[in-house]
């Protein structure tokens, strides 16, 4: 009796593994979907300017690349841009460098942050009121923004008729750690695909730079929750309930180059920042005001961080058990059943690897892919402690900002020169 | 496109929204959209079916005779569905399971042992179904292969009507399960959106045939030629990654299968997949040429041709345009694969025309169609805009129509006789009395020696399973056992067809061969020693019933 009730448990976890194996598998591929969604998924071709833009940077103790981060926005082939640099009043560093910035150029402003503690969307939330043009965008002090991307985005909002456009975020340097590699691969489906599945649905966690929203919208929604955190996801749901349009775009030439954590830690770290902030956003309830059908995909997309690393955990520990537990052949064959997507997703990252590699004309050798396979496991289980991680901590009660260090790793060695 | 000044806000964050509308609605009203948006195709396609499904059904009890292969699968289908093994004997790998579990799921979900004439006659309704849903998937294809509606319905009515067609989709075999999963697997590389969704479709259909019957690996070049010809650059790499990475996960179930039975490697004491991979590969006696006479498979490509000669000729006719035109490449390849193993020797078994025979009835329609509209043909390429005067074409349709209506006088009168034979002869007349001779006059408590097509019969009628014996088991089987020692004097009955004679090397008299004692132990003892009591039916199809007197 106990036995059948064991296997019963068992088959239940199976089915629910296999949803989310094959439901990830989908989303991440979906646009690749068919030819038509690929040539969706780049920005439209650019027309002449219309509209003026607020870019928010908020730095904290980013003395090192900030300057270089603001110049290259400055130089956006764009005429209407305004940057505001927040900087802490406990970061005179940063606060030197920004001011240095302003008095370089006009249109940067300078916005110092008071609050205690300080994170990020209080941060934000600071220079909303200074933003004077329609388009209110956000990027972090690391960021390396590409010069065209404004008027690229400044067409998009105008085309699409869309509330909220975000553009594309890639992690480049896959070289710096084994880690690194699936970290990269992993925000190049993301933003290239997964991203694009949930504007279409509707619902849609929002990334944490390189978005752009009205600055009116924004302001009726009064700015970024400043106890979340996960303030972008969070101001996705809100603005997902209230019915706005968003459009992703992903064009590689455009996207915004970031670094991976430093170490494995830093990734552990940022991880479990994301999981805990996604746990908040469930535990808000924001999106219970959403109809029926979109309720369920809320649910199970606030908590698929989880679901996804438990899932990951449990398929080689399942392997285990079945092979050592003496059941039915049939049953142990159903339990084998979500290793089925799991394998395809592997076969899907490596064809990822290869679409990655083409489409950022990189030097992707054989070792990267072999790198890539045999990461799998290792980084589930990473992703899985992250969450669990995550769990604690809100359960905990600890709210704290585990801030993801910069030592600007994505770029060249000889621009980092120029700025030190 | 009029590039505005940003519109004003129309939304906001405290508002009702509009409900959205029902789903349920928008695809009642989509799905109605698609039927008057194909009314042309879906009416044709619907006479179509009737045609094929009046054709295949009337008779099919009667004619082909049950055979031996028919009550294998319908016996392991039995135990399935009775016993919860793979078997009615120790599974032992000779195909992979899932054709008779399908079997099975038929039998068991319309309760067909307890309704049908006899027991392989109820797995013959799962060939009904079969049939029907490869005729629309075989219209469907040819349609999405752009063979137009000619082309196509061409393909549906030579595999609906042609007589040996008709005979073998009718018999309760494995390779007629395989044949809607094939096609599906084709019909879906073949999406016109070129989705990867499509392509996981195809790769899970394709495996699915596999499972059912490994003999579809054949077509594998085939389908992926298909898939790349329907695959666009821009989402290939996902598009067939996908493909490989299903079909491979699917089709490993069947090994992980024998690695958690403990049987896929060689071994004392038990079955195993390896085994029975080397055997079927390497080990199996070949059928000789087919251009030798005297061999066996000289044999079965006549019984083939006694059928119809017309498909095998106008498909053999066909096969090299189609594999020059683009749209009928892929399934002239997989119809010439079939040839080609053909040609090669090897074993053949009788049925093998099966698998044949829609990608035969494809590539005729298929280069019919394109005679009608070429185009496309690759570097033969002939394109009508080319061509300036209307009159020309009007010309050749016109010969097409008078060669087409020739074509079809003369194949429908050869056609005629086959098919009203198909449709009145009971073929099974000889193996029903025999059955009844037996339930009349052998007692239950005998030891019979049964050809397979009787097997569930004779269990189901009372006769002990371990007591019906089927004869390919004696000597191989371990847990068949007889009381006598030795073994054959335990025999109280034989049952045996003249096919089943024919392949015990049985001599003209009835007598058992030096072959028959050499290769056939305790069966051919049996024989030596047996005496007919009775005897039915005509020709091969005949069936006698000896007593075993030691």
């Amino acid at each position: 009796m106990t036995q059948v009730m064991f296997m019963g448990g068992y088959l239940l976890l199976t089915v629910a593994l296999l949803l989310v194996a094959i439901t990830t598998l989908a989303w991440m591929m979906d646009s690749w979907r068919t030819p038509r969604a690929v040539g969706q998924m780049a920005f439209p071709e650019p027309d002449s300017p219309k509209l003026s833009f607020s870019l928010i940077v908020p730095a904290r103790h980013e003395e090192a690349v900030l300057a270089d981060t603001v110049r290259r926005l400055l130089r956006q082939d764009h005429p209407a841009v305004q940057v505001l640099v927040v900087v802490g009043d406990d970061d005179p560093g940063t606060a030197a460098v920004a001011e240095r910035l302003a008095r370089e150029d006009g249109r940067v402003t300078v916005v110092v942050d008071d609050s205690t503690p300080k994170n990020k969307p209080k941060a934000l939330n600071r220079a909303l009121p200074y933003c004077t043009g329609q388009i209110t965008g956000v990027f972090d002090a690391e960021d390396e923004v590409a010069p065209a991307l404004l008027r690229h985005v400044d067409t998009c909002f105008r085309v699409t008729g869309a509330h909220v456009v975000q553009g594309g975020v890639q992690l480049m340097n896959y070289r710096t750690g084994w880690w690194a590699l699936r970290n990269t691969l992993e925000y190049f489906f993301w933003f290239a695909s997964r991203l694009h599945f949930h504007a279409r649905s509707g619902f849609i966690p929002l990334g944490g730079n390189t978005v752009f929203l009205r600055t009116d919208l924004l302001t009726l929604a009064g700015g970024w929750d400043v106890n979340c955190l996960a303030e972008d996801c969070e101001l996705g749901i809100r603005l997902s309930v209230a019915g706005a349009r968003v459009e992703v775009a992903y064009s590689p030439e455009l996207a915004t180059r970031e670094e991976t954590p430093p170490t494995l830690r830093g990734l552990v770290r940022q991880r479990t920042r994301w999981n805990q902030g996604y746990l908040q956003v469930l535990r808000k309830g924001e999106w219970k005001k959403l109809p029926r059908a979109k309720r369920l995909m809320a649910r199970y997309l606030l908590a698929m961080p989880f679901m996804q690393a438990l899932s990951g955990a449990l398929v080689p520990l399942s392997v285990l058990t079945m092979v050592l537990l003496k059941a039915p052949v049939l049953f142990v064959l159903l339990t084998f059943l979500p290793l089925a997507p799991t394998l395809a997703t592997l076969v899907v990252e490596v064809v990822g690897l290869a679409e990655f590699n083409r489409m950022f004309a990189l030097e992707v050798r054989v070792r990267d892919y072999l790198k890539l396979v045999a990461g799998s496991v290792p980084y589930q289980l990473v992703l899985a402690f992250a969450a669990m991680r995550a769990s604690v901590r809100e359960l905990r009660g600890e709210h704290g900002w585990e801030k993801t260090e910069h030592v600007g790793a994505h770029r060249g060695e000889l621009e980092l020169e120029g700025v030190r | 496109m009029t590039a505005l000044e940003l519109a004003p806000l129309d939304i906001s964050l405290d508002g009702p929204r509009p409900a959205p509308p029902d789903p349920r609605r928008g695809l009642v009203r989509r799905v109605a959209g698609w039927l008057l948006g194909h009314k042309v195709d879906v009416a044709l396609v619907t006479v179509l079916t009737l045609v094929g499904a009046l054709v295949h059904a009337i008779g099919m009890t009667g004619s082909p005779a049950r055979f031996d292969d028919e009550g294998t699968y319908t016996a392991y289908a039995w135990a399935v569905q009775n016993w919860h093994t793979l078997g009615h004997y120790t599974y032992w790998y000779a195909h992979p399971p899932l054709g008779w579990l399908q079997i099975s799921a038929w039998t068991w979900v319309t309760d067909g042992f307890d309704r049908a004439p006899y027991a392989v006659a109820a797995v013959r309704e799962l060939m009904f179904v079969a049939k029907l849903v490869s005729i629309v998937l075989l219209y469907g294809l040819g349609r999405r292969l752009g063979f137009g509606r000619l082309g196509a319905a061409a393909a549906v009515a030579i595999f609906a009507l042609s007589p040996l067609a008709v005979y073998f989709t009718r018999a309760a075999l494995l390779d007629n399960i395989v044949t809607p999963w094939l096609l599906a697997a084709f019909f879906f590389a073949a999406s016109p959106r070129r989705s990867v969704a499509a392509a996981v479709a195809s790769a899970a259909s394709f495996a699915v045939a596999v499972l059912t019957k490994e003999t579809a690996l054949l077509y594998l070049p085939a389908l992926v030629l298909l898939l790349w010809q329907h695959t666009d650059r821009r989402n290939r790499r996902f598009t067939l990654g996908l493909f490989g990475a299903t079909f491979t996960v699917l089709c490993a179930g069947y090994p992980l299968y024998a690695v958690l039975k403990n049987e896929l490697l060689i071994g004392e004491g038990h079955v195993s997949l390896l085994w029975a991979v080397r055997w079927q590969l390497f080990e199996r006696t070949g059928s000789g040429s087919i251009f030798d006479p005297g061999s066996t498979a000289h044999a079965v490509l006549h019984s083939w041709l006694v059928q119809d000669s017309w498909l095998p000729k106008l498909a053999l006719a066909a096969v090299v345009p189609g594999l020059l035109i683009r749209r009928t490449r892929a399934v002239a390849a997989a119809f010439a694969i079939q040839v080609a193993q053909l040609l090669r020797g090897g074993y053949l078994p009788y049925p093998y025309v099966i698998a044949m025979i829609p990608f035969a009835a494809l590539t005729v329609g298929g280069v019919l169609g394109w005679l009608w509209h070429p185009g496309g043909a690759g570097w033969m390429a002939v394109r009508w805009a080319a061509i300036p005067w209307a009159a020309v074409r009007r010309g050749w349709r016109a010969c097409l129509v008078v060669a087409c209506v020739a074509a079809v006088v003369v194949v429908g009168q050869a056609w005629r006789p086959a098919l009203a034979d198909l449709r009145t002869n009971d073929r099974d007349a000889g193996k029903a009395q025999a059955l009844a001779w037996v339930r009349a006059n052998v007692p239950t408590s005998a030891y019979v020696v049964v050809d397979d097509a009787y097997w569930v019969d004779l269990v189901r009628a009372g006769y002990p399973a371990d007591h019906v014996i089927w004869f390919t088991k004696l000597d191989v089987d371990k847990d068949v056992k007889l009381p006598g020692s030795p073994p054959w004097k335990g025999i109280d009955y034989l049952l045996l067809d003249q096919q089943d004679d024919l392949s015990l090397h049985v001599q003209a008299d009835g007598k058992p061969s030096k072959d028959t004692l050499r290769l056939f132990l305790t069966v051919g003892e049996a024989l030596r020693h047996a005496r007919p009591v009775a005897r039915f039916g005509v020709g091969l199809d005949s069936v006698s019933i000896r007593q075993v007197v030691p």
